[in-house]
């Protein structure tokens, strides 16, 4: 993965001084008026979708440099005076304001309708400085026309320097990782600099500087007094957490930070004292930045709001300290996806931190290079204690060994699978639409990669023995291709998954989605299956030294949780399988699609299997038999219920196993992680569908109760006199944004 | 000029540099890439120009001459300007079309020479 | 109150499918519907790229006018276009939809719909799809009836930073089997492996939002 792409506007056009004007307006005029209605003269090559995108020169809307009537007299400039003279009231406003505006862009707001609207930055950064003597808010007035007074001078200009050194920080990282431009960030600076050639360590002796010229302040009210310098605190511990960015893999410290996040109470419980000053910003600003966007207004978020934000990142970047130990790939998965799926999801600047921290240079959290990485997964999966991995460390070099080639086959392996593989772990750190969306693309490539032939070229070079089936048939282990399936299995699931929290899928097609999640489940559970049963058999084989046997036991105790993790999911998604089976036989289910509605089930389907058609392994379901599986069709009402009951049991058991076991596994050297807000996370997360289980079983029983009573009724083909809501994700009523389970309550009519 | 010649001639402009000046005075330069009977015209990597504001023509005059201000009148400043890409200039916003035009390079030179 | 009565609804709409010769005002009319409507801008251009290549699938609602008697004025429009969809299926798209405040809740939007879906069913569409604004929940709705799913959810997709669904509808049975030149499901150059974003980041006007009144 490489950085973005920046387009980034030129600088200045280049004009050669010969260039003379000569005045058309009258031919051009003339000519144009020649033309007929719906007419164009246009540039062959210039199509109508580019200029689509063509910028309305004096519509207010898309014209930034446009300037009302009642703008018009007042021009560009700003009728405020950086240098006056400012309260101590009013520098904690700034100051304020200035933090929300900051907040507001690490959010993915742009800087223009942001930051770039304080005319105290204006002035810093604009024309760009040379060097730090140019960022002085007297810029462009003459010397000693008038003083800067030391409030501003000394206090505001620290504050000021040290944030956009702080937005130097946060840019530079985001723009070196994978994000997608104005869905994560806008990384546009319009021109500008964030002083990024000027030392960070130059603006901390500035913030000391107006620190200890505050504290030498008598005049100044004690608590305002304070409140200042709490700020310019804070800002010093923050220019320098974010200084610290990657460090982190060496230093293991997060004290800064710590430090930041006990600031922040004291920001919020003296924000009252700030006096705010509107004038000290403009959105008129964004007229004079090079920019092909339309204006937009500047955008205000609560300092309450730019609060939690930030004690959100600060945490992030602390708990980040506990996923920095490696203990194999399983664990860094667990962590990594746990971290990143907190709600609300964590800052671009931490997602992008992560990224780094993941792999940088092809090593691993800065210690284990990619290879190894993969070989440790490889390991514990489909690998333990074999050949295939052992030959590489040998150091034949007789081509015509079978190690030798064994080695060179695998090499090309981890060169095809690495990047592949390591971005299993970098898509979470994605914003969560985009994750659905690049797994649905990963997941071509992974089937593109499962190749059989290699594994069957080593199966030659290893005299990998068949084992013989039950019926009679041989079989061989295909291990790397298992283990690609196995993959390629979780990211079905994650598409399914993910669809659900994103609220893709409409109420009707419920019982058909959760059908297939089961089904994908039950897939999984048999190729778990079918992977364990080589590794018995090759253990069987080679009688194994005592040192190989705790390394198959490490395995066998990975098949188990992965087998119950899957079983959990899978009785879940039977037991609402069945409960949205019975809702939309009793015409219970609410439906987006009204019966005039184009297209049919089968078109639906067919859409919905889209990121799935082109995958050879597992086959597609045809639509036929979906359609049965997925309606359970032939089975009664009364078989119906038995199995949510039945799998709604189940579920909550593997759940409750689930829970017990926690969710790390002892590595290859009998660690795990030391992780607990991780663990807490995970913990809570498996909590929440737990209450999605019980939820679930309820909804069941009342539904259960009401067909009973139609039943008894005899009116078996009237709706059931239920009403029924599928909480939207993210509300309260929904337990665990993966598992839609209905509300099930007894209707009005009686 | 009938509608072909006017056709021709609109095409001859076509990927040239075009300044229009807008109402406000503002001064679009770019190329020229689409037209129509109503003189919209679609500029491609247009720079916008603006003129300095009074304040800063005052606070520049100070700046170059701030004890003799009567001597600064003849201060030129640059126009403020800024890349804002693919435009459409209303036909009914529209004072002024220049096109660019570069010397043949042999007059050039004759005019280095002659200064 | 007054003005709500005097522009209330005739008993029967006008459904007119947009004609080239009256280019001057039916535009004029459309953007100022439009424009009242959306957050974002469009330039008169963007209205040429649908009308001059695709007016047929472009159809107006028409009341008389209260304030001229014996002429109409426009009161809901919608805008579309079809093309083959990364060389692969052929792509109906709904561009832009809005209908007058005081007309909503008639109907007149979905009318307005289904005639421009058949008429790229009748252009040989596989699919139609559009974009809609998450917490435009009328849309949804219209469009959800009509048989849409949501393919997509699109992270900050507008300028106003809110989220979109893709909607797609299907018309005949195969086309997600249908191959593209560029397969957004097919390509080993995965976004997340070439680096470089598939699209341009900063295109203002592309993202076409839609909001009506159903």
């Amino acid at each position: 993965m490489l950085p973005n792409n920046q387009g980034r506007a030129p600088t200045t056009r280049i004009v050669s001084q010969s260039v003379v004007p000569r005045d058309i307006t009258e031919k051009f005029t003339q000519a144009a008026s020649k033309l007929k209605t719906g007419q164009l003269v246009k540039d062959e090559y210039f199509t109508l979708f580019e200029a689509v995108g063509a910028l309305e020169i004096m519509d207010s809307k898309m014209d930034s440099g446009y300037l009302g009537p009642e703008e018009n007299r007042q021009g560009l400039d700003d009728d405020y005076d950086v240098l006056r003279d400012l309260s101590p009231g009013e520098v904690v406003g700034i100051m304020d304001e200035l933090l929300c505006h900051e907040v507001a862009w690490h959010m993915g707001h742009p800087l223009s309708q942001t930051l770039f609207t304080s005319l105290y930055l204006d002035k810093l950064l604009w024309p760009v400085p040379r060097s730090l003597e140019d960022t002085h808010f007297g810029r462009g007035k003459l010397s000693g026309d008038k003083t800067e007074p030391e409030l501003v001078h000394i206090v505001l200009r620290a504050y000021c320097l040290a944030l956009v050194k702080c937005c130097d920080f946060v840019h530079t990282r985001v723009t070196r990782e994978f994000y997608y431009e104005e869905e994560d960030f806008s990384t546009q600076l319009y021109n500008r600099e964030l002083l990024s050639h000027i030392d960070h360590g130059v603006i901390g002796n500035l913030l000391n500087r107006a620190i200890s010229w505050i504290d030498e302040q008598d005049t100044i009210d004690t608590n305002l007094n304070s409140a200042i310098k709490t700020r310019l605190e804070f800002r010093h511990e923050f220019l320098f957490s974010l200084q610290q960015d990657t460090n982190i893999l060496q230093t293991r410290s997060v004290d800064r930070l710590e430090t930041c996040l006990l600031m922040l109470p004291t920001l919020k419980e003296s924000s009252h004292m700030g006096q705010p000053v509107p004038e000290a910003f403009s959105w008129k600003i964004q007229r004079k930045l090079a920019s092909t966007v339309p204006p937009r207004p500047m955008v205000r978020i609560s300092l309450e709001d730019a609060l939690a934000h930030l004690k959100r990142l600060c945490q992030d970047g602390i708990h980040l300290n506990q996923i920095l130990d490696y203990r194999g790939p399983y664990n860094l998965r667990v962590a990594i996806w746990t971290i990143l799926s907190r709600k609300p999801q964590p800052s671009v600047y931490i997602r992008s931190l992560i990224q780094t921290i993941i792999m940088n240079k092809s090593i691993i959290l800065g210690t284990v290079p990619v290879k190894q990485f993969l070989y440790d997964e490889l390991a514990a999966l489909v690998l333990p204690s074999n050949i295939l991995l052992e030959a590489s460390l040998d150091e034949t070099e007789v081509p015509s060994d079978p190690r030798f080639q064994i080695a060179q086959y695998m090499d090309g392996f981890v060169r095809r699978f690495s990047q592949p593989f390591v971005d299993t772990f970098r898509s979470a750190c994605l914003n969560r639409c985009r994750i659905r969306r690049t797994v649905c693309h990963t997941i071509v490539d992974w089937d593109n990669l499962q190749m059989e032939d290699l594994d069957e070229q080593l199966r030659t070079l290893s005299e990998e023995p068949p084992l013989q089936l039950p019926n009679g048939d041989t079989t061989y282990s295909y291990p790397l291709s298992s283990w690609a399936y196995h993959h390629k299995l979780i990211q079905f699931r994650l598409i399914l998954q993910l669809g659900f929290e994103l609220s893709i899928y409409a109420p009707e097609e419920l019982p058909g989605m959760y059908w297939y999640l089961s089904h994908i489940c039950s897939t999984h559970l048999g190729h778990i299956d079918r992977i364990r049963t080589f590794i018995v058999s090759a253990a069987q084989r080679s009688r194994p030294s005592l040192a190989k046997h705790a390394v198959l036991r490490k395995s066998f105790l990975l098949f188990d949780r992965l087998t119950m993790q899957i079983v959990a999911i899978d009785a879940l998604a039977i037991s609402l399988h069945a409960l949205y089976v019975l809702l939309s036989r009793h015409k219970t289910l609410p439906t987006a699609a009204s019966s005039q509605a184009y297209s049919n089930d089968q078109f639906r389907y067919e859409l919905r299997m889209k990121p799935f058609l082109h995958i050879t392994l597992p086959e597609l379901v045809p639509y036929d038999e979906y359609s049965r599986e997925a309606t359970l069709q032939g089975d009664s009402d009364g078989i119906v219920m038995d199995r949510a009951t039945k799998a709604i049991g189940e579920a909550r058991k593997a759940w409750e196993a689930t829970l017990s076991n926690g969710p790390f596994l002892e590595d290859s050297n009998g660690e795990k992680p030391n992780a607990p807000a991780l663990e807490e996370d995970w913990t809570r997360d498996v909590k929440d569908t737990m209450r999605a289980c019980i939820g679930a079983s309820i909804a069941i029983e009342t539904v259960k109760k009401a067909i009973i009573a139609n039943r008894k009724k005899g009116d078996g083909a009237q709706p059931l006199n239920l009403q029924v809501t599928i909480p939207e994700a993210g509300s309260k009523a929904r337990w665990h944004d993966w598992w839609a389970v209905p509300q099930v309550q007894p209707g009005m009519k009686t | 000029m009938d509608e072909q010649q006017a056709v021709q001639y609109l095409e001859s402009l076509i990927g040239q540099t075009l300044r229009v000046h807008a109402t406000d005075t503002r001064v679009f330069v770019g190329l020229f890439k689409c037209t129509d009977a109503a003189r919209n015209i679609i500029l491609s990597n247009t720079y916008e120009y603006r003129y300095p504001t009074a304040a800063t023509v005052r606070d520049a005059a100070l700046a170059a001459a701030p004890e003799n201000l009567e001597e600064s009148q003849n201060l030129k400043l640059n126009m403020t300007s800024r890349f804002i890409g693919l435009v459409v200039v209303p036909g009914q916003h529209i004072t002024r079309i220049e096109l660019e035009e570069t010397p043949q390079p042999s007059r050039v030179r004759e005019s280095v020479k002659a200064s | 109150m007054t003005t709500a009565t005097a522009k209330k609804p005739s008993q029967s709409l006008n459904y007119i499918r947009y004609t080239p010769t009256h280019e001057d005002t039916y535009v004029a009319a459309m953007r100022q519907l439009i424009s009242k409507d959306l957050s974002e801008p469009y330039s008169i251009y963007v209205y040429r790229y649908f009308l001059y290549q695709w007016g047929d699938l472009c159809f107006m609602a028409m009341d008389n006018d209260p304030d001229n008697p014996g002429t109409e004025r426009m009161v809901g429009v919608v805008v579309s276009k079809i093309e083959p969809h990364r060389g692969g299926p052929l792509r109906g798209y709904i561009a832009m939809l809005a209908v007058q405040e005081e007309y909503r809740g008639l109907g007149i939007a979905t009318r307005l719909v289904r005639m421009a879906i058949d008429a790229m069913g009748g252009r040989g569409a596989d699919e139609i799809a559009l974009e809609t604004e998450i917490t435009n929940t009328a849309a949804m709705k219209l469009y959800e009836r009509l048989g849409f799913l949501r393919s997509k959810r699109l992270h900050r997709y507008y300028l106003n930073g809110n989220s979109a669904y893709r909607l797609v509808l299907y018309l005949r049975d195969g086309v997600g089997s249908i191959r593209t030149s560029f397969d957004p499901f097919g390509s080993s150059q995965g976004e997340l492996l070439s680096g470089a974003p598939l699209h341009p980041p900063a295109m203002p006007t592309v993202p076409l939002l839609h909001k009506n009144g159903g």
